[in-house]
């Protein structure tokens, strides 16, 4: 069995439809590596909290048991046992959000795994009915970070996480915001360790939407398609379609008549075309640069 | 009784006596593997009955795959194939489906064919079948609802009257990524709000049941007698648990399933004693075919199929980063438990930063508490480096490889993925077979077909879906092939001292086959049918075979 999932780039299509001022109960995630303060915080939200709001913990694959340590009367809380690390078939995210939505809670906090990127729990989150777009808040343990940053293993996922944030919260250092941290991220603040938190954490607090989104959804550099040439196209004629588009970088496949087959491969810099057999099916793979689309109908 | 079997060739992978002409079981236990003649002291002291049927065929040691899904297969076997690689089902035959034609035909057949409730085909692939678009599907059939769920199963479509059905609306889809209304499209991240609304339709009990029917059909057909279910739990650990037992404990099931549990389900919301204690319990009651013993899987990255394997520099073409199933040092601590209490450990590893991680995990572990004969398990094991591999031996892994990948993804990947050095030298196999490795072949079954013939074939050959032969140097020969799908394979789950090779006091595991896999042309090992199989002394016949 494969996880599923992968951080895509969301296409324009459903960017051009993104409603920002989408309806919903107010849902926050939140971030950060192991060791962060995730539970800690949300035990802080739960013991300041004036109305219910319910927990979902992602503790799977960790070894000490957030869950247990949610100690606040103040919400439910439910762990996915499926997490990320399937295709989400059975009792994932999007079903125990939509279970909750039935329950009378005023707002929604989600406490990811330490390994989930940013970027990928703003996309899951959003497929929520019933819920408003997700506010990311990632934390940051400031006495962890150097060493964080500096792991082969970790420190994509550490730059992630903090890049695709709404807000990012350093925990754990007093003595003011890491210097590393201040370099990658402009929306960086400091968790106080004790005290009221800042009024932006407040599970019903809305973060405005409409920077992130724009930031977060880059257009993808290359595309790729797969066509199906009419039979007995020269390849002459692909060969000036090439031309003519300065944003295709590769092709390969065949062209296919009746009787037999070319087999071509072209970049920018080269053209060629061979004849070959029984690759019927196969199609012409296209890769070209930017986000528009391409017209192929003059080959199909 | 004892039962002699004999045929035109025996192949033992037990290396002092390699080839043979018969074999005498009783009791579902091997006497002895050699020829009518050498029988002849077994056979004067009890009676016996010689058995002819397998005369003109090749008898091999029962294949296993040590790595399927039964629980994903489940859900994706109910489904219509319509795929462009012709799958072989045993309740059907599935065609190639080259064009976009032929995938549009073969719905409109298979429309007026069944009357499903929701017709859902699986396989669809845009390199071969085009575009896919809710227009399309409507011009099937506008009044029914149609699901065409893509061969990655990272990606659907549905026509008007599915969307309907489900109660899905432009407004009620509006502002949510990886779905796209116009066309009927729900991927990655959007795949996960498809599914919950068919849900009630694919995992109910009828189709689930029906789906574990099926995979018995082909595990069988595949001349199987032993598969390893690695990842107990993966959608839902106690339906998972009594589904096996009522489906696979009859008498009519030929194959024995050898669970390991999923680790992350197992020790979730559990100490370490208890997850042991648990362990312990489900070993103890393990029933004749289905076997819990001390194993677990673990998770390193992400998937192969989405790209999600965690690569050491250079990284994609694309610059996007893999992902952690595990946290590094989450994934370490669970090495070094389940290491410390014995255990045979298997990590899903599928990119060489993967490996790289579970190699540092097992050097802890060796380190801190140095174990012999461990078992532990590099399991898909996409990209690795020959640098790694000789590190695996050094550390005393093993190998339990999808070849696969390397056929079906390594033409693509080296355009779109991961460039041609990396993408042809997928599944190092040799290189572990010349490193003195256990190296195994399995098929994570939907991932590829599970028939361990097309998996022989492919790490045989390392041919591509293109017809490109990928890294030649890497090609395995037919004997390490035959090792990797049993003997090898057994020892990936720890049963090697019964089972994966024919030798006297082994249990009488056969696959029956009408050539020889180590004597034919090898393009044509695929093409090897599997006339039927022997568990435990038990024959199994293949229809249509």
């Amino acid at each position: 069995m494969q996880p599923c999932s992968k951080a895509g780039l969301p296409p324009l299509k459903t960017l051009n439809a993104f409603n920002t001022s989408l309806e919903g109960r107010p849902l926050t995630v939140i971030a950060g590596y192991l060791g962060a303060g995730k539970t800690t915080l949300i035990n802080r939200m739960l013991a300041e909290a004036e109305q219910p709001f319910a927990v979902i913990v992602n503790d799977l694959g960790a070894l000490a048991v957030d869950e247990a340590l949610i100690a606040g009367q103040q919400g439910a809380t439910l762990s996915l046992t499926n997490g990320c690390a399937c295709c989400q078939i059975s009792a994932d995210l999007a079903a125990q959000l939509a279970r909750l939505r039935q329950e009378k809670f005023s707002a929604l906090v989600f406490e990811a795994s330490g390994v989930a990127k940013a970027s990928r729990l703003a996309t899951l989150t959003s497929q929520a009915e019933g819920y408003a777009l997700a506010k990311v808040v990632t934390l940051v343990d400031g006495q962890d970070v150097p060493r964080l940053l500096a792991d082969t293993y970790l420190s994509p996922l550490i730059k992630e996480q903090i890049a695709a944030a709404d807000w990012v919260l350093q925990t754990k250092r007093s003595e003011g915001l890491h210097p590393s941290l201040a370099s990658l991220s402009t929306k960086v603040g400091q968790l106080p360790s004790s005290g009221p938190l800042p009024a932006a954490l407040a599970p019903a607090y809305r973060l405005d939407q409409s920077g992130r989104l724009e930031a977060g959804i880059k257009a993808p550099l290359f595309q790729h398609r797969v066509i199906f040439p009419k039979p007995d196209l020269a390849p002459g004629v692909l060969q000036t379609f090439i031309t003519d588009h300065p944003e295709i970088e590769r092709v390969k496949g065949w062209l296919v008549s009746p009787t037999d087959a070319v087999f071509v491969q072209a970049t920018r810099a080269h053209f060629q075309a061979q004849a070959g057999a029984g690759a019927q099916g196969q199609g012409l793979q296209f890769i070209w640069r930017g986000d528009s689309e391409l017209d192929f109908s003059a080959l199909t | 009784m004892i039962e002699v079997y004999v045929a035109k060739n025996i192949v033992t992978m037990n290396r002092s006596l390699p080839e043979a002409t018969a074999i005498a079981i009783r009791d579902g236990e091997i006497l002895e593997v050699g020829s009518l003649e050498s029988l002849s002291p077994w056979l004067i002291r009890d009676e016996y009955q010689i058995i002819e049927r397998f005369q003109d065929c090749v008898i091999v040691p029962g294949f296993i795959d040590p790595h399927l899904h039964p629980a994903m297969a489940a859900v994706i076997l109910p489904m219509h194939f319509i795929t462009a690689m012709p799958w072989t089902l045993p309740w059907c035959e599935v065609p190639a489906s080259l064009t976009p034609h032929a995938f549009d035909q073969e719905m409109q057949r298979i429309c007026a064919a069944v009357n499903d409730e929701i017709l859902i085909f699986w396989g669809h692939h845009d390199l071969w079948h085009g575009a896919m678009h809710r227009d399309r599907l409507d011009a099937i059939d506008a009044d029914r609802p149609i699901v065409a769920w893509n061969r990655s199963f990272h990606e659907l479509h549905m026509n008007s009257a599915c969307m309907a059905q489900l109660g899905m609306t432009e407004a009620s889809i509006s502002g949510r990524t990886q779905i796209d209304f116009e066309k009927g499209r729900f991927f990655e991240n959007g795949l996960a709000f498809a599914i919950q609304k068919l849900n009630p339709y694919i995992l109910s009990d009828t189709r689930f049941t029906l789906g574990l029917e099926r995979l018995k059909q082909v595990v069988h057909a595949g001349g199987h007698t032993t598969i390893g279910d690695m990842a107990v739990g993966l959608f839902d650990f106690e339906r998972e648990l009594a589904t096996a037992v009522a489906i696979f404990e009859r008498d009519d099931t030929p194959f024995r399933i050898e669970q390991v549990p999923h680790g992350a389900v197992i020790t979730h919301n559990r100490s370490f004693e208890q997850t042991q204690a648990l362990l312990s319990d489900l070993s103890a009651n393990s029933t004749h075919r289905l076997n819990f013993r001390a194993r677990i899987k673990l998770f390193s990255d992400g998937a192969f199929f989405s790209e999600l394997a965690q690569l050491l520099s250079p990284g994609y073409l694309d610059g996007h980063t893999g992902e952690w199933l595990t946290a590094p040092e989450v994934l370490h601590e669970h090495i070094l438990n389940f290491w410390q209490a014995g255990y045979q450990i298997h990590v899903h590893v599928t990119g060489d930063m993967g490996v790289e991680v579970a190699l540092d995990g097992l050097a802890k572990a060796q380190a801190e508490y140095p174990r012999l004969m461990h078992g532990f398990t590099l399991e898909h094991m996409g990209y690795a480096t020959p640098e790694q591999i000789e590190r695996a031996k050094a550390l005393g892994a093993s190998v339990s490889a999808n070849i696969y990948y390397l056929h079906e993804l390594s033409g693509r990947y080296a355009e779109l993925s991961v460039g041609y050095e990396r993408a042809a030298t997928m599944g190092r196999l040799k290189t572990c077979f010349d490193a003195g490795i256990t190296t195994a072949l399995h098929s994570d079954f939907t991932m590829a077909p599970a028939q361990p013939l097309l998996n022989m074939w492919v790490a045989v050959n390392r041919l591509n879906a293109q017809g490109d032969q990928m890294a030649p140097a890497e090609c395995l020969n037919p004997n390490q092939a035959l090792a990797a799908v049993t003997i090898n394979a057994a020892k990936i789950l720890g049963i090697e001292s019964f089972t994966g090779s024919l030798r006297a006091g082994k249990r009488g595991d056969l696959t029956v086959l009408s050539d020889n896999p180590l004597t034919v042309d090898p393009l044509r090992i695929r093409d090897i049918r599997v006339v039927a199989t022997v568990f435990e002394g038990r024959v199994a016949p293949i229809e249509n075979a």
